[in-house]
């Protein structure tokens, strides 16, 4: 269970973020949904960890220990996944090699044994497989010369392998077509399970047509506004946000 | 005091030569202009002083401490050159040693159209002794594997292997330098490479140095290309506290190519110097430095590359790119691109930069569980990698095993 109080953040000492409640509660999918500028992506990288952003107030843990003092890499192995909305390109490093050294230094942080070679592989062309990752793609330095579905893509293999208490989605729809779109909503749903706990953050109702959400939240001005079942995101499709972001 | 005055006498001009003319004037030339100094703008960034300081006196003959076999040799099939301080050690039988081809001709030819050309002179003053290699169509294809080792001893020595590289027309040879350091005790080297390669003929030439951190590893190669000749070179340099590696390359013949791609990689006070100058002296000629850095620490590096294209050099294609990573906030990196371009039909391009390691691909590596240690050393050894691409891949995994070394002595920020 991921427990978000009072979170508040700042970047460039502009707050972003000003007092976010948040349970996720094991096993549903929540989505977050909510106009530009409103901190969605901050939300995201504050919960992974990442440095720029600065927490001025409020606490996050997960499952009772304290998510906020964490370095980003031991997010990871505590099992939090951040799919970005724009996948980072590394020259140089090939796909497979990032892979196997994610996977091993997660399992040991864990206090599980390295998986062998033999062992990694068949596990990379299973889940490979399901999600329309060539060889190909595999063998070539990270996101290097991917289009945008594949780096989505991508993303999700890595959270597939990762295996994640608490996957975060940061507009993961965006720049894909309906194809593409389908194939990773069907990632997605193939990982879901009573373990398992998604935020999904989008712009639009689209990506919840094929992740069908638990609970849909409305983030506005940095703070949660509303919540509610599906449809709600239902109901902002066909009404924006504007009247929600006049309540708060 | 100003202790680089020309005409201070310092300790290598106390000895004598062997009394043979070229010498006598190489050392004549050394008394009255003396070792470069920082006022001279191509050494501007890198000073001489504790190598002149030193009082090191040319080496003798010496017996390898070491054990030849068990020397880093690359390649099975090549054949193998060993020098301890600037001597040929004739070693083990069991290696091929390649002493078809050598040769102990004085290298006379003088170097002095250059201004800096001291460190020539010095090496023309005390060599004895350096591979002497013809390429012709009998060994055509060959790999020769050349070691250098500085050996110390009692007192500080200065080595000044002498290296004359002939690839004839049509034929193709690969050179693998390694320079390394065995023995405490200072020893400076000071080589002199004349390389010339023949019509439509092709050298790689791979130069690894890795000495021990106390010494100064300066050279001076002069290639000269003749027409379709290729020359290609990698290197990486992690060794020495001061390392100076100079090319004079002259495209001389039409469509002749240069390329260059090197990386230095240093930490803790050493300096790395790459200073190039290509003469693009016929038309159709391509030439590419391609040169990456580390540096950490209090280390200081320096890239000059100088595209020099003649009236005549139409169609040249001049390319260059010199990218450097800082790892520590007292880290200096000097970068000079210089292009003089006398032809009106050319395309010639340079580029520096000079950063930090990437933040969000660090964050993105780390948001994946890998370490934040362990994320730096894969980025920095996909940013070194890259210029050892081309590279056969025994070699390529002998450039990536001393960047792995180098990458666990790194220390950063702290």
């Amino acid at each position: 269970m991921l427990e978000i109080k009072n979170l508040q953040a700042a970047i460039d000492g502009k707050d972003i973020l000003k007092g976010i409640d948040l349970t996720l509660q094991g096993g549903k999918v929540h989505a977050i949904m909510g106009p530009n500028g409103s901190g969605k992506s901050t939300l995201s990288y504050v919960l992974a960890g990442r440095e720029e952003y600065e927490v001025t107030d409020g606490s996050v843990t997960l499952d009772g220990a304290d998510v906020l003092v964490m370095a980003p890499e031991e997010r990871a192995a505590a099992g939090l996944f951040l799919a970005f909305q724009y996948p980072i390109e590394i020259p140089g490093v090939q796909t497979t090699t990032f892979l196997k050294t994610a996977v091993n230094a997660v399992r040991k942080a864990r206090g599980e044994t390295e998986l062998d070679p033999l062992t990694f592989l068949k596990k990379l062309k299973e889940k490979a497989a399901l999600l329309g990752v060539s060889d190909d793609m595999l063998k070539r330095p990270l996101n290097v010369g991917f289009s945008g579905g594949e780096k989505k893509r991508m993303e999700i293999l890595q959270m597939a392998m990762l295996d994640p208490k608490i996957a975060i989605l940061d507009e993961t729809d965006s720049g894909l077509d309906i194809d593409a779109l389908k194939i990773v909503a069907e990632g997605v749903n193939a990982l879901r399970g009573p373990d398992k706990t998604f935020l999904v953050i989008t712009h639009y109702q689209r990506l919840l047509d094929y992740i069908v959400p638990d609970v849909v939240h409305v983030l506005s001005g940095g703070k949660i506004v509303k919540t509610g079942g599906p449809e709600l995101a239902k109901e902002l499709e066909a009404t924006g946000y504007a009247g929600l972001v006049d309540a708060a | 005091m100003n202790r680089y005055r020309p005409d201070s006498a310092h300790a290598f001009l106390q000895q004598p030569g062997d009394g043979a003319d070229f010498r006598a004037s190489a050392l004549e030339q050394l008394k009255e202009r003396g070792l470069p100094t920082p006022k001279l703008e191509r050494w501007k960034y890198t000073n001489l002083l504790a190598f002149e300081k030193s009082g090191a006196a040319p080496a003798e003959k010496a017996r390898f401490q070491g054990d030849v076999v068990r020397l880093p040799w690359l390649q099975q099939n090549s054949r193998k050159l060993i020098f301890v301080n600037g001597h040929l050690i004739l070693g083990d039988a069991k290696l091929t040693l390649a002493g078809q081809g050598l040769d102990h001709r004085p290298d006379t030819a003088p170097m002095d159209d250059q201004a800096d050309g001291m460190l020539w002179a010095l090496n023309t003053a005390f060599y004895a002794d350096g591979p002497c290699i013809t390429a012709d169509e009998s060994c055509s294809g060959q790999t020769f594997e050349i070691i250098h080792v500085a050996q110390g001893a009692d007192a500080p020595l200065l080595s000044s292997p002498r290296s004359v590289i002939e690839v004839l027309p049509n034929c193709q040879a690969t050179i693998i330098e390694q320079w390394m350091g065995t023995g405490t005790g200072v020893v400076h080297s000071n080589h002199a490479l004349r390389i010339s390669v023949g019509q439509n003929a092709q050298l790689n030439h791979i130069r690894l140095q890795n000495d021990r951190i106390d010494r100064s590893v300066l050279s001076s190669t002069h290639v000269r290309l003749a027409r379709d000749a290729r020359y290609h070179c990698t290197f990486q340099t992690t060794g020495a506290a001061t390392s100076r590696q100079e090319f004079w390359i002259e495209l001389h013949g039409q469509a002749a190519d240069a390329t260059i791609h090197g990386a230095q990689l240093m930490t803790g006070k050493q300096v790395m110097d790459t200073t190039i100058l290509i003469e693009h002296q016929a038309p159709n000629c391509t030439s590419n430095q391609t040169i990456r850095n580390v540096v950490d620490g209090h280390a200081s590096g320096v890239f000059q590359g100088k595209v020099h294209v003649h009236k005549i050099a139409q169609k040249t294609d001049g390319y260059q790119l010199c990218n450097t990573i800082m790892l520590s906030p007292t880290a200096e990196m000097n970068t000079k691109p210089e292009l003089e371009i006398y032809a009106d039909d050319v395309k010639c391009s340079h580029g520096t930069t000079t950063g930090k390691l990437d933040e969000t691909s660090l964050f993105y590596l780390q948001s994946r569980g890998i370490p934040q240690a362990e994320a730096r050393r894969l980025l920095l050894m996909a940013f070194v990698a890259s210029v050892f691409d081309n590279l056969p891949d025994d070699i390529q995994a002998a450039c990536m095993a001393q960047t792995q070394d180098f990458l666990s002595l790194i220390k950063g920020e702290d």
